[in-house]
């Protein structure tokens, strides 16, 4: 069968109605959780995860893709309207978007952010599509060590370049290994950590920690803040942008598309990176760089394009190579691998339907969001109006229910209460919990993998730097290297990254 | 992300619960926690069978990881030592709005099977929106009814997810169903 032959049956799971309502659902919900500020895609994410558990694989994890996406389209309209971004991805478009709101032009600023990520969103799928196949076969071909190599490689970039503290981020990291190890060895059966309880068996619910250390955590932390949001309000007749706004903007829609595309593959905070990198960018090809945070419409086209574009890029290691590179796609993983389907080579041979129905729903998503995002934004500027208090009890009744329903335990309700308090002292203090969660979802993998290649080589710890090793640890260390040059020659640095974490 | 840093005028405005914490005694806090949870993994896998290095038994990986983050506890308690006396920045911890949340939180978990998901969760959702949400009376009890009624279309009919019915309620209705039997002449009162 050729690509072609295979998006047309992944368009014939994404057609149907089941596949258009789930696609459509969570289109919706991550343009809402975007929107609200405080609730970024993880949390949304993470709380709608259970409600996937009675769903189809393909149907589960088109509906938490479009959370993901749907998120990174809403973000946007609060950092035009309220200057407040939705998630951290937006931060940048506070600076041109809220200017032009400010001067009476937020329509065209929301339909050029809606029509950039629109852009940007399809041609990260296509290059999804064209890229993860071939990259599932080269990983057919190379074994246990390097796949070890390649999720250790992950886990250290992540601890180099997330914002904060680089101890706390490794300790992270290692408690989150620490806790993936609780429950039977996957090679010998043998219970670690589990003191005689069989409910231990299978370790620590990852949903239930999933929800408590990003849902609830977060929830713990908007609560604190109290103040009322004031936005400006757009009319429907505004939204057409003038002949300048669309020259402005085509090619800066372009090159955040370029940039978007190549950074969506840095693990961890691609979509930041991305943003910034493009902003620079803009600033540095515009003939009026004075203009750019004053309300220069192309200070808003290039990073939310970027911001859009690393969407389907940031998939590319996932499900062709089974590792997730940024936590959204760490909650996917843990979707998968519990509806029995593994990510990576395997995918495209044994469930095809699940990674070219995801494919062809999202081309389908990225349009439902373009209709979402423009006539109807005044109903999600609406839902800023809608006190936190009250969203709250409605967030967590379904939390509950949802964690409830994993294994039918309340033993899952004690551990997302307590992860989720723990989750908020620990954010509180700098911690950040993407790490954890990204290790924790790989923990098993990497040790499963890491004891399997010593015993293939008969314990030699040399089968960590043999040829294809090397290969792939030095094609992976200087792509980075290139994007990292690439991204300082424009000005972006840690310290950007850390403030935009901090806002 | 970096520490909270919330102003005294913030905490103000957020509850008079919110109290002044010195962030680097809740580092060393932190970072004593996790040594202490490296120790006591590090016990218990050495109580695992370890294997060989060249071929690691069940018990290498956890040992290694207990290791590994009690040497980044340890470098994260240097970094605190070395940054010298003096309280240095706060963030307000104890904000009345996250703790009444944390205790409903804990209320469902108690109630759930006990009660029945519907009232567990209604009482949650209404304490909730009269405490944190700071609701007249009528709303919260008409929003948490018809929320209610929403869980149940929503999951229960929708979804067709079974939640608890409670276990309390049989028990009351029905107080003689649980009762023991009046005992028979015959047969040892141990058994009964």
């Amino acid at each position: 069968m050729s690509a072609f032959d295979h998006l047309m049956s992944g368009f014939a799971v994404a057609l149907t109605w089941k596949g258009l309502f789930y696609c459509f659902l969570g289109c919706f919900w991550g343009t809402i959780v975007g929107v609200l500020p405080g609730l970024g895609p993880l949390a949304g994410m993470v709380l709608l995860l259970p409600l996937t558990y009675g769903l189809d694989p393909a149907t589960g994890i088109i509906m938490l893709t479009g959370i993901f996406y749907g998120a990174m389209y809403g973000g946007s309209t609060t950092s035009i309207l309220v200057r407040i971004p939705g998630e951290a991805a937006s931060v940048v478009t506070c600076l041109d978007g809220y200017e032009m709101a400010r001067r009476g032009r937020a329509g065209p600023a929301l339909m050029i952010a809606a029509v950039g990520s629109f852009i940007g969103g399809t041609a990260s799928v296509l290059g999804l599509m064209l890229v993860a196949p071939p990259l599932a076969r080269v990983m057919l071909q190379i074994g246990p060590p390097v796949e070890v190599v390649l999720m250790l490689m992950a886990l250290c970039v992540i601890a180099f370049i997330s914002g904060g503290s680089r101890l706390k981020t490794a300790a992270m990291i290692v408690l989150g290994l620490m806790v993936g190890t609780i429950g039977l060895d996957k090679l010998t059966g043998v219970p670690r950590f589990t003191f005689g309880n069989l409910g231990l068996a299978d370790g620590l619910s990852f949903t239930a920690l999933a929800i408590g250390l990003f849902g609830i955590s977060e929830i713990l932390l908007n609560l604190e803040k109290s103040e009322a949001i004031k936005a400006i309000r757009p009319r429907l007749r505004d939204l057409i942008p003038r002949w300048n706004d669309l020259k402005e903007s085509a090619p800066a829609i372009g090159r955040g598309t370029v940039v978007g595309f190549l950074f969506g593959i840095v693990p961890g905070v691609s979509h930041v990176v991305s943003t910034f990198v493009a902003y620079a960018i803009e600033k540095r090809f515009s003939k009026h760089p004075e203009q750019f945070g004053k309300g220069a419409i192309a200070g808003v086209a290039g990073p939310e394009t970027a911001n859009n574009a690393t969407t389907g890029t940031a998939m590319i290691p996932l499900l062709g190579l089974g590792i997730p590179s940024i936590p959204a796609t760490a909650i996917l993983l843990s979707a998968l691998t519990i509806h029995g389907v593994s990510p990576g080579p395997l995918l495209f041979t044994e469930n095809p339907q699940v990674f070219w129905g995801l494919v062809a729903s999202m081309y389908v998503g990225n349009a439902v969001l373009l209709v979402l995002n423009l006539p109807f934004v005044s109903l999600f500027v609406n839902l800023l109006r809608i006190p936190y208090g009250w969203l709250v009890p409605a967030i967590l009744v379904i939390s509950v229910i949802g964690v409830y329903s994993i294994n039918f335990n309340t033993a899952d309700i004690w551990i997302m209460t307590i992860s989720g308090g723990i989750g908020y002292l620990l954010r509180k203090l700098g911690y950040e919990m993407a790490p954890l969660l990204l290790a924790l979802v790989l923990g098993d993998r990497l040790e499963e993998q890491f004891r399997t290649a010593l015993t293939m080589s008969g314990g030699s710890y040399a089968t960590f730097a043999d040829y294809s090793a090397l290969i792939v640890i030095a094609t992976v260390a200087g792509l980075l290297l290139l994007l990292q040059g690439f991204a300082w020659a424009f000005g972006y640095s840690k310290v950007i990254a850390d403030q935009a974490e901090r806002t | 992300m970096l520490p909270d840093q919330s102003t005294p005028q913030e905490a103000d405005g957020q509850g008079a619960w919110a109290r002044p914490f010195p962030v680097r005694l809740g580092e060393a806090i932190v970072a004593l926690a996790l040594l202490a949870s490296a120790l006591f993994v590090v016990w218990q896998a050495a109580l695992l069978p370890f294997g060989r290095v060249g071929l690691p038994g069940p018990g290498f990986f956890p040992f290694a990881l207990g290791i590994a983050l009690g040497l980044l506890a340890l470098a994260i308690l240097y970094g605190i030592w070395r940054s010298g006396p003096g309280i240095g920045e706060v963030v307000f911890l104890g904000h009345r709005d996250v703790l009444l949340t944390l205790l409903a939180l804990a209320g469902v978990a108690l109630a759930f099977e006990r009660l029945g998901a519907y009232v567990a969760l209604g009482t949650f959702a209404a304490f909730l929106l009269l405490l944190v949400a700071r609701s007249a009376p009528w709303r919260v009890l008409l929003g948490a009814s018809l929320g209610m009624v929403a869980v149940w279309l929503f999951f229960g009919l929708m979804l067709g997810v079974r939640l608890p019915a409670g276990e309390l309620w049989p028990q009351l209705l029905e107080p003689t169903a649980e009762l023991p039997s009046e005992p028979s002449s015959d047969q040892p009162s141990g058994q009964q």
